[in-house]
């Protein structure tokens, strides 16, 4: 078949979709291992982007990260989703402290039929592996969370999105007066992904 | 009342504080005069926020545009006539009693049936829940606005699976080779020997070196004047048919390459036999005195005799003795060549330690003076090319580290007995010594901290050699209590050192020969 001909460097929306949502799953693994929310003897290493990141090996959370990643992909597929943001709240007060937010841009005009676009898959790499150390200097600035901790990822999507009844609508969980920290985005021309971490700093 | 000066220093603010009475009798005047007469009364008066009293009248609402946006009806449909606060305007009056059966204004609400009830009402009700509305219901109307879903399990995260502390960032731990090296760091030395053979007849002299093991897993051992071969793979005992006139066998050494066996004797000679054919090769002299020290490098066969001579032979050549140097005063007892083949290095009984270069091997590198007792315990680090560990007899009882390159000595561990022997283990980076006078034990050390891991006691006499076995799990030690003893001391982690137990046969002990119990190897 021709769609084996395609070279590496042309994305289409279904390759973009699966990068992203792959990424997606890369950083909220990486993220809960950075602030200790679980023990380092949960994760393993795995070889990604040409760096050592972590990977869970804790059943539930596995399961539980499988799905979110499965909807998110369909929802960029869609080009509905908005805004992915990952919520560290405190367990007890509920008060949120920390917020992982994603901003995606998606490519109205892509769709499954649409020619792919060409942007080389190292170049991507490099732009995510940035930011990967970005997510690990940002320990050094990052409060330390001293209470039990939970956490939550919510997810901006528009009114037409479809999805099913694992999900449901939620307030924004938002920080009072957040310290923003701006994060290395990046873009596989069809969805453009802007990172940033807003924590609520202590005085 | 007002004074004129202060009415001149903030005419604004006195305005409104003009007394009632004065007022009304405006209010009552501009009703029955025509308007352009006050025009200035009125905007001062809506700007101070107080509702005229009686603003029936149609010229009122008509200025005060503000009252229109109100009233639903037009103030002209009410007569003039009908306003019961005309009259009222010169009683007291008090505010919200209506009288009559119109609805009548209040004081601040002057005619109600001007007012929409229903439409306030609404704006009301729907004004008090405006921001929780605005998320839910005006975002179904608007197609552009985004949607907050979460998924439904949110993580309650069990106390004890949080850390919340740096140590998992800066933890390395994860890996599997640092998990196999922590559990090396707690691992479990036995304290008890695998394997007890018994070897009677063995010389009980220092300077001697009776014990070798081999690539092929063949422990060789001389026993007063013969060489026994005791098999560790299958426990078969085998003996040299050497017919040698000598009095005692000094010395054995298993050459790398092969399964030649060097023997020195006591008699001065060295004999290189072929163990697989059990033939003796060449018998070699060169010295004048017993041969105690013997040390292979490739086809070179270094050996140091009692007099303090070191001979080196090319074992390939008829003439073997290509260089013969005297730098001991006295007895040669401890020989190593480095695992490079770079640098030799002697230890005599006149406590110097002396390092050659390979390419010039006639006058020491290095002489080292710091030990004060006979140097028998001679071992070249495997991961360090130029790191020399030697340990000194009873008077010393150092273990000293050195660089063979400079000749400095990096460091010294006090042991609390005699050294006769040390072994380097590379797979835990750790050193064994077998100790004579007074405790007779093993020692297992960790480089480069040099703690103490483990002392193994069980020889009753001091012991004089020790030798790891090919695959580095194992260390066989002999001692004068006329005993072999196995210890099994460096177990290979789960997936580690794959390379050396695939290319060794691995030490199989079998099981009838169990630990404790003897078994004589003659």
């Amino acid at each position: 078949m021709a769609v084996a001909q395609v070279s590496r460097a042309r994305i289409t929306l279904q390759g973009s979709a699966e990068m992203v949502s792959e990424f997606f799953h890369i950083a909220i693994n990486s993220i809960l291992f950075v602030r200790g929310l679980y023990g380092y003897t949960k994760f393993d290493t795995i070889s990604k982007y040409g760096l050592q990141v972590r990977v869970t090996n804790d059943e539930d959370l596995k399961c539980y990260l499988q799905q979110v990643v499965a909807q998110l992909n369909n929802w960029l597929l869609a080009k509905t989703i908005k805004k992915v943001v990952f919520v560290i709240q405190e367990a007890v007060s509920d008060e949120t402290i920390e917020r992982w937010e994603f901003d995606i841009e998606c490519d109205k005009d892509m769709n499954t039929e649409s020619r792919a676009k060409v942007k080389p898959i190292e170049e991507i790499q490099k732009e995510i592996r940035v930011f990967m150390r970005q997510v690990l200097g940002s320990v050094h600035l990052l409060p330390a969370l001293e209470n039990k901790c939970k956490f939550d990822i919510q997810v901006h999507v528009g009114s037409e999105a479809e999805f099913d009844g694992e999900w449901k609508d939620s307030s924004d969980k938002k920080i009072s007066t957040p310290t923003i920290l701006h994060l290395n985005s990046f873009s596989t021309l069809v969805h453009t992904v802007k990172p940033h971490v807003a924590y609520k700093s202590h005085d | 009342m007002s004074s004129p000066s202060l009415l001149s220093l903030n005419p604004k603010n006195l305005t409104p504080h003009k007394a009632r009475w004065q007022k009304k009798s405006n209010i009552y005047n501009q009703q029955t005069k025509p308007i352009p007469d006050t025009p200035n009364n009125f905007p001062s008066r809506l700007a101070n926020g107080k509702s005229p009293h009686t603003p029936s009248h149609k010229k009122v609402s008509v200025l005060s545009g503000k009252y229109c946006s109100i009233y639903r009806k037009s103030p002209c449909e009410i007569s003039f006539n009908k306003t019961p606060c005309k009259t009222r305007d010169y009683k007291p009056t008090t505010p919200n009693i209506n009288r009559g059966n119109t609805p009548r204004g209040c004081r601040y609400i002057p005619n109600r049936c001007q007012l929409d009830p229903e439409f306030a009402a609404f704006q009301l009700s729907s004004s008090e829940d405006e921001p929780e509305r605005d998320e839910n219901a005006t975002n179904i109307l608007n197609p552009d606005s985004t949607r907050i879903l979460s998924f439904q399990p949110v993580k309650n995260l069990k106390p004890e699976e949080q850390t919340n502390r740096h140590d998992a960032i800066y933890s390395q731990s994860t890996s599997e080779i640092a998990r196999q090296n922590r559990a090396k760091l707690n691992r479990h030395i036995p304290t008890h020997s695998d394997k007890i053979l018994d070897a009677p007849g063995v010389k009980n002299d220092f300077y001697l070196n009776c014990l070798d093991w081999n690539q092929n897993n063949f422990i060789a051992i001389s026993l007063a004047d013969e060489v026994y071969l005791w098999n560790a793979a299958t426990s078969k005992v085998d003996r040299l048919n050497s017919h040698v006139s000598s009095p005692y066998i000094s010395s054995v050494k298993w050459s790398s390459l092969s399964s030649y066996l060097a023997v020195g004797t006591s008699s001065a000679k060295v004999e290189l036999w072929d163990v697989s054919r059990q033939v003796r090769l060449r018998v070699m002299d060169g010295h004048s005195s017993r041969v105690g020290a013997l040390a292979w490098n490739g086809h070179t066969l270094t050996t140091g005799s009692r007099a303090g001579t070191l001979c080196h032979h090319d074992v390939r050549i008829p003439e073997h003795l290509f260089l013969q140097t005297h730098n001991h005063e006295q007895e040669i007892c401890g020989l190593a060549w480095s695992n490079d083949g770079q640098y030799l290095a002697s230890g005599g009984n006149d406590n110097i330690v002396c390092v050659y270069n390979s390419v010039s091997l006639r006058t020491p590198l290095h002489t080292l003076t710091e030990h004060t007792a006979a140097i028998k315990g001679i071992a070249w680090c495997p991961w360090q090319p130029s790191l020399l560990a030697t340990g000194g007899g009873t008077s010393d009882r150092y273990i000293r580290f050195w660089n063979a390159a400079t000749g400095r000595c990096l460091s010294a561990v006090q042991t609390p007995s005699q050294i006769s022997s040390l072994l380097w283990n590379q797979e835990y980076k750790e050193l064994v010594s077998g100790h004579g006078f007074a405790n007779y034990e093993i020692s297992v050390w960790k480089y480069p901290n040099m703690n103490k891991l483990a002392d193994l006691h069980g020889h009753t006499n001091r012991v004089l050699n020790i030798a790891m076995s090919p695959d580095e799990t194992a260390v066989a030690s002999i001692a004068a209590d006329e005993t072999l003893r196995i210890w099994k001391l460096f177990p290979h982690g789960e997936a580690g050192h794959t390379k050396l137990a695939a290319e060794v046969k691995s030490l199989n002990l079998s099981p009838s020969t169990g630990c404790g119990k003897l078994r004589s190897i003659r």
